[in-house]
């Protein structure tokens, strides 16, 4: 089958790899009908996240079709439409159970990577670092899915296939992260980031109750978009002195009731401490320029929480006190897309979230090489490129 | 390569060096690794009795290892078999306890030096994670036959 690999620091390729096959008895195997791009793809692309192997075929967030199932499934069945979480959950252990299938116990083949550095390993996730599983990824014909009846979704009547798409991490993620923010009818939420995650998440604040939503970026066709779709006031950071000042006054020197950080480790900023961030890490003194997260920290009022959607490394300076002073609750996840994915379904069937429009981009996967370059340098208005392989 | 490149280049070095020596450190003073399996005991206790249970969690690519295992209530020693001589004989003991909660069993796999070759702590922890998956949900996540371009002509 043809798949998109990872060969190197900002080298990808379009390739011919063998098409995989059940290999456990709960897999399924699933023809991709649509994947597309995430910027937490970026982070290995660019290098700043270790261990990606040579020849690894990427991706995580993706929809398709069932095409085989293992001995043991037995609900998912060959031909039906599915959308697929980017994380893989056992649907057994301590964790899943408790509705935290991210950080499932027992689907990382590479949990020994992984214990050293978090001291305790999250899940598998599907096209990403070898520490965080190192399973094949979705941009590809084909895709084994671990755990079908627990991982696979039927999607319903009424979501289409690029809705159904966004399901697999984006939607899931925005809505966890405003989920994370306890909002009560009328609260301002803040939200750093204008991606497909970020405006999600802004979309998912007011589905949840919130009366105002700020955006913050700089890139004007994604800040029209959060005006567009999510109804939010939008600040580009690249026309005020500070973002920080901007959201006091705007707030009657209160402050957002909650932040959410939906930027991560490749956060852009200005000024001094951007340049700092830079130059650290450009020596490999640091893997993350959290511009995006200190402002969170510091612009969300007493008592306010903090949620944080971007991945991040090894963060430098981080504003801790801050977060005891000013008692802020901060909240953090990979996407628990099993927890959400019944709720968000209904949401998008009734019309009150269409996530579709997060598709700038459609493309063969042939194109795919193309497609990231665009996502990355966010030419033509590209929030997501969407392949289809 | 110009100066800025070559100070990056050793600055990384050093640092590489630098994480590097602490992560061995902390590997090389941790011999035990445990993980909690939500099963009862006396089923988890079994398991490490049955030959394909063993072939299941350790490394498929493991040379042959012939142990013996003796019992002794709640701990497992396992060691090279017809290894007789006066110096220590490699091998590993588990021990098992009930885990509060009705969480299930406590595992704690210690590896007794010198250390079997196959048996680092990572590898130790990779083994008792296979077998709580195992135990757990009848399977053991694997990367075979995971599609990939390595092996092609590289």
């Amino acid at each position: 089958m043809r798949a998109l690999c990872w060969n190197g620091v900002n080298d990808l390729a379009v390739e011919t790899v063998d098409d995989p096959r059940l290999v456990n008895p709960h897999d399924a195997i699933v023809k991709v009908r649509l994947t597309t791009t995430c910027g937490s793809d970026l982070h290995f692309i660019d290098g700043y996240l270790p261990g990606m192997r040579e020849g690894d075929v990427f991706g995580h967030e993706f929809m398709g079709e069932v095409v085989d199932v293992g001995r043991e499934v037995g609900e998912i069945t060959p031909g039906t439409r599915v959308v697929v979480p980017s994380f893989i959950s056992c649907g057994s252990c301590w964790f899943c159970d408790h509705d935290l299938p991210s950080v499932c116990d027992t689907t990382n083949p590479n949990a020994h990577l992984q214990q050293p550095v978090f001291g305790y390993p999250t899940g598998g996730i599907y096209g990403y670092t070898h520490p965080f599983g190192g399973y094949q990824g979705s941009h590809a014909e084909y895709i084994r899915v671990p755990f079908a009846d627990v991982n696979c979704f039927a999607v319903p009547d009424g979501v289409s296939d690029e809705q159904a798409l966004f399901l697999s991490d984006a939607v899931p993620t925005g809505y966890m992260g405003a989920d994370f923010c306890d909002i009560t009818t009328g609260d301002t939420v803040a939200v750093w980031g204008a991606g497909g995650v970020g405006l999600m998440a802004a979309k998912s604040a007011l589905l949840l109750g919130a009366g105002r939503v700020i955006v913050i970026d700089r890139f004007r066709e994604r800040l029209d978009l959060a005006r567009s779709l999510c109804d939010a006031e939008t600040i580009d950071y690249t026309e005020v002195d500070s973002v920080r000042e901007v959201l006091r006054e705007s707030t009657g020197g209160r402050g957002p009731d909650a932040c959410i950080d939906a930027v991560g480790m490749e956060g852009h900023g200005t000024g001094v401490q951007e340049l700092y961030d830079r130059t650290k890490q450009l020596l490999r003194l640091e893997t993350d320029r959290a511009t995006s997260l200190r402002q969170a920290v510091l612009a969300c009022r007493k008592g306010g929480v903090v949620s944080v959607l971007g991945v991040y490394g090894v963060t430098d300076k981080f504003p801790m006190g801050a977060v005891t002073n000013k008692s802020l609750t901060i909240r953090s996840a990979q996407q628990h897309g099993q927890r959400y994915l019944p709720r968000l379904f209904e949401h998008v069937r009734t019309g009150e979230l269409d996530p579709a429009v997060l598709a700038t981009h459609d493309l063969p996967l042939e194109d795919s090489v193309r497609g990231y370059e665009m996502f990355k340098k966010k030419q033509d208005g590209c929030v997501r490129a969407v392949f289809r392989p | 390569m110009n100066y800025l490149d070559n100070v990056v280049k050793k600055v990384g070095e050093v640092v590489g060096e630098v994480v590097g020596d602490v992560v061995g450190h902390s590997t090389r003073s941790d011999r035990t690794q445990s993980v909690t399996i939500s099963r009862p005991r006396d089923e988890v206790k079994q398991f490490w009795r049955e030959p394909e249970s063993l072939s299941a969690v350790f490394d498929r690519d493991t040379e042959q290892w012939r142990a013996t295992l003796h019992e002794e209530g709640d701990t497992f020693r396992f060691t090279a078999e017809g290894a007789d001589s006066p110096t220590p004989t490699p091998g590993f003991v588990l021990t098992f306890r009930d885990a509060p909660r009705e969480l299930g069993t406590e595992v704690t796999l210690r590896a007794e030096t010198p250390l079997p070759d196959f048996l680092s702590t990572p590898a130790a922890f990779a083994v008792l994670y296979r077998a709580r998956a195992l135990l757990q949900t009848g399977e053991v996540p694997t990367l075979r036959d995971n599609p990939s371009a390595r092996g092609r002509g590289r």
